[in-house]
C-alpha cells in the first residue's frame, strides 16, 4: 500500500514537472486569472548579493518639469504620440505554442 | 494553430520600430525567463539573449523569473542590455533591494520613468523565501516615485501583481500614467482605465505582442489610448537573427524526445 502511494506521488511529480517544462497553455482563448505554477525542485539558498541602491539617473537630466518636446510626431490635436510594445508571462517560450 | 515564438515577435518589433516616427518602447511585465525546457536548460540565457536582440527597454521581475533562484536571475540581469526591475524584492536579512528598482530612459525627447514591482507570491519560488522578502507593492512604488519626481514626463509601472493588484495600485498612486501588467494573463485589446491611469496586459506564453499607442499632451497627460493585440500566427515571418539564435541553443541543449523510453 505504501509502495503504491509512493508510485502515485512520483507520477504526480513527473506530471507537474513535465507540464511546467514542456506544457503549453490550452489553445484558443486565454485563461482569465490562471494561477502561477511552480514545480521546480528546491535548491540550497546561497548568500544574496544586492543591487547597489545608489542609483544615478541613467539618461535623464536633473531638470525639473520640462516642456513636452514637439520634435517627434504630433497627433492631429497636439501632443506627442507614443508607442508601447509589451509582453508578459511568456514563460520562456521561444517556439510557437498552442 | 500554434502561435508565438521569439522569431515572429522580433519580426513585428523590428517592423514597428522601423516604420515609427515617434518614440517606441518595448517592455515586459515578468514571468518571462523560465518555463519552457530550452529556457530552463539554459538558465534563462536564451531568453535574455533574445530580448537583447529584440531591443527590450525594461522588464519586471515576476515569480517565475525566480524559478532558478535569486542568484541565477542576478546573473541574467548582468547579461541583459535592459534593466530587470523590482522595487519591492529585498534581501531577507539586510532588506536591501536585490534588483534595480526603476529606470529613467529618454526616447525621442520624452523622458520615461519605469518602475518594476513584484507580486508577494514570488517568495513561493524555490529557495527564495530563505533569502528574500517582498515589501508592500504600493508603499514601495510610492517610495521610489518620490526619488524620481521631476525626472520623467511619463511614469510607467511594470507590474506582476495581477489585474486587481494593478487597479489597487492605480487608485493608490494616481501619478502613474500606465501600468503594463502580468500574472492574470488577460488578453486586453483596450486598456482598463482607473482615474487617469491606463492598465493593460497581453495574454501569455508569448503568443501575442501588445501594442498601445497614446498621446502625451501638452499638459503632460496621456490620452487617446489605442490598444492592439498582435497575434503572432504562422502568417508572421520568422526573423532570421532570432531563429539562428534559438537554433544555436537547441544544438547546445538537445531537446528530450516525447517518445516513451523502452
Amino acid at each position: 500500500m505504501r509502495h503504491r502511494s509512493s508510485i502515485i506521488i512520483m507520477v504526480l511529480q513527473v506530471f507537474l514537472l513535465s507540464w511546467l517544462a514542456l506544457g503549453c497553455s490550452p489553445a484558443g482563448t486565454p485563461a482569465a486569472a490562471v494561477g502561477q505554477t511552480e514545480g521546480l525542485p528546491g535548491r540550497t539558498p546561497s548568500p544574496t548579493r544586492y543591487y547597489d541602491v545608489a542609483l544615478p539617473p541613467k539618461t535623464a537630466t536633473a531638470k525639473a518639469q520640462s516642456p513636452i518636446p514637439a520634435a517627434t510626431t504630433s497627433s492631429s490635436s497636439g501632443g506627442v504620440r507614443l508607442t508601447v510594445l509589451h509582453t508578459n508571462d511568456s514563460r520562456g517560450y521561444v517556439d510557437p505554442c498552442g | 494553430m500554434p502561435k508565438g515564438s521569439v522569431a515572429r515577435r522580433a519580426t513585428k518589433i523590428k517592423a514597428i520600430r522601423s516604420e515609427a516616427q515617434n518614440p517606441v518602447l518595448v517592455l515586459d511585465a515578468g514571468d518571462t525567463l523560465f518555463g519552457q525546457m530550452l529556457a530552463l536548460q539554459s538558465e534563462g540565457r536564451v531568453i535574455v539573449e533574445a530580448m537583447n536582440a529584440m531591443g527590450y527597454d525594461a522588464m519586471a521581475v515576476g515569480q517565475m523569473d525566480l524559478a532558478k533562484g535569486v542568484e541565477v536571475l542576478l546573473a541574467r540581469a548582468k547579461e541583459a542590455r535592459f534593466p530587470i526591475l523590482s522595487c519591492n524584492l529585498v534581501g531577507a536579512q539586510e532588506q536591501k533591494l536585490i534588483f534595480q528598482p526603476y529606470a529613467l530612459l529618454e526616447r525621442g525627447g520624452v523622458r520615461f520613468g519605469i518602475i518594476g514591482v513584484t507580486e508577494p507570491e514570488a517568495l513561493e519560488s524555490p529557495g527564495v523565501r530563505e533569502v528574500a522578502q517582498v515589501f508592500d507593492p504600493v508603499a514601495s512604488v510610492k517610495k521610489h516615485l518620490d526619488e524620481i519626481k521631476g525626472q520623467y514626463d511619463v511614469l510607467i509601472v511594470l507590474s506582476h501583481l495581477g489585474v486587481e493588484g494593478d487597479r489597487a495600485l492605480a487608485q493608490a498612486v494616481p501619478e502613474i500614467d500606465l501600468i503594463i501588467g502580468g500574472k492574470s494573463r488577460r488578453l486586453m485589446s483596450a486598456p482598463d482605465i482607473v482615474g487617469s491611469t491606463f492598465i493593460t496586459q497581453m495574454g501569455y506564453d508569448g503568443e501575442w505582442l501588445g501594442r498601445l499607442d497614446v498621446t502625451l499632451d501638452a499638459q503632460g497627460q496621456l490620452r487617446d489610448p489605442q490598444g492592439m493585440v498582435i497575434e503572432l500566427g504562422p502568417d508572421v515571418a520568422e526573423d532570421a537573427e532570432l531563429k539562428a539564435l534559438v537554433d544555436s541553443y537547441k544544438e547546445q541543449f538537445p531537446q528530450p524526445t516525447t517518445e516513451p523510453t523502452k
